[in-house]
């Protein structure tokens, strides 16, 4: 796919904080499919989240939210360089610091992002909420790779 | 600018480098059952090399057991005819809506043609699971009416909490109630709860659900075959069917 959010991913740093990230979010659904109850062929168990579907679902969803904050890492990054010559107070650099993008952006990317993680975990996976899932954090990759295109009609002027 | 990259490249090294590895170390403990228990350290590593073989056998994902070795039966209440030729053991819990499943639609089939005819002998073991907050007191509840009304008025009480558990909780009271009318001692009752008299018995059987591999509820063993969760009457027939014939 030639969308600037895997090529981003060429970068060496880019690409060790997706795949440190995506191995962060891949543990975390490892310890809740094993971990909270479920059930699974008509049985209530510990652990019965623990499929072969959820675990595909798992990495699929750590390597995009992985992809996602590699993009966010990138985007820091130059950010990084506007606001130090740009801002003379200390809170104006962590405020500044706090919104990659401009708050119009930045607010989507979190809450999709945020959706995205919860209807995995309150969900107990169900299919519907998986698909919705990684629908929303799609549409959070879109928002992160227009970003980096510099391509935002919102932020713009 | 070249330092602020070579100042996220080893951010980033480290980062990854930690969370690899920390991952690693975590999904072993994970797959090898790393949680804490009674074992001992030898017996740890015996279950973990037993494990790692069924886990690489040829063309193989290791399926749960199918089959078991060994009485599970214990000394736990039953219904039946002692001598049935087919012994149905089944690891319940009380709030599990499975086995509430379970209790509701097969049973009744289960009694009705092979219980009340003396094929089958079914022994019910405790099971409660930890999500499961009330499943425990009223195992110990019905436990403590076993100690004062045997089998029958086990299965009487066992039935009330059937009928009366949810996943909001078990009204106490109305069990006690149910409990008195068949004779219990209400003090004694209370005290044997408050007590905690049966934790072991308790504790036994969920260590022997273990050992036969059985995690889930319900579970049963019918003469050695495992068959995990609420399945229709059905499957338990053919199963029964096929013991009997042997």
């Amino acid at each position: 796919m030639n969308l600037s959010v895997f090529k981003n991913l060429a970068g060496p740093t880019q690409l060790l904080v997706m795949v440190g990230s995506a191995f962060l979010f891949f543990d975390i659904n490892f310890w809740m499919m094993k971990n909270l109850p479920g059930s699974r062929d008509q049985m209530c168990i510990v652990g019965g989240n623990y499929t072969t579907g959820n675990l595909i679902y798992s990495v699929l969803l750590s390597l995009m939210a992985g992809t996602m904050i590699a993009g966010v890492f990138t985007l820091f990054q130059r950010r990084q360089s506007k606001l130090a010559a740009s801002t003379t107070t200390g809170a104006g650099l962590l405020v500044g610091g706090l919104t990659v993008f401009c708050t119009a952006c930045t607010l989507p990317v979190i809450s999709l992002f945020g959706i995205s993680i919860g209807l995995t975990i309150f969900t107990t996976y169900g299919l519907p909420f998986k698909i919705v899932s990684l629908l929303i954090m799609a549409a959070g990759l879109w928002i992160v790779n227009r970003q980096l295109d510099d391509r935002c009609e919102i932020c713009e002027g | 600018m070249g330092q602020k990259n070579q100042n996220g490249l080893v951010f980033a090294v480290l980062f990854a480098s930690t969370v690899i590895a920390g991952s690693l170390v975590f999904l072993g403990m994970q797959l090898s059952g790393g949680s804490s228990s009674n074992d001992d350290l030898k017996t740890q590593i015996a279950e973990g090399i037993d494990a790692y073989i069924a886990d690489n056998a040829p063309g193989n994902t290791p399926p749960p057991p199918s089959k078991v070795e060994g009485d599970f039966t214990d000394d736990d209440p039953f219904m039946g005819a002692d001598d049935a030729p087919v012994v149905v053991v089944e690891f319940s819990d009380y709030q599990c809506p499975f086995c509430g499943k379970f209790f509701n639609e097969t049973l009744p089939q289960i009694k009705e043609n092979y219980i009340d005819t003396g094929k089958v002998k079914l022994v019910y073991r405790d099971l409660p699971l930890s999500f499961h907050p009330d499943a425990y007191p009223a195992a110990l509840l019905a436990e403590c009416v076993r100690d004062q009304k045997g089998d029958e008025g086990y299965f009487t009480i066992h039935d009330v909490i059937f009928a009366n558990i949810s996943q909001s909780g078990l009204d106490y009271d109305l069990v006690k109630d149910e409990a008195v009318k068949i004779g219990v001692n209400l003090d004694e009752l209370n005290g044997c709860i408050e007590s905690d008299k049966f934790k072991a018995e308790i504790d036994a059987d969920q260590a022997d659900a273990g050992r036969a591999g059985i995690s889930g509820t319900p579970g049963f063993i019918i003469n050695g075959n495992i068959v995990s969760g609420a399945q229709p009457f059905s499957s338990f027939e053919a199963i029964i069917e096929a013991e009997l014939a042997k």
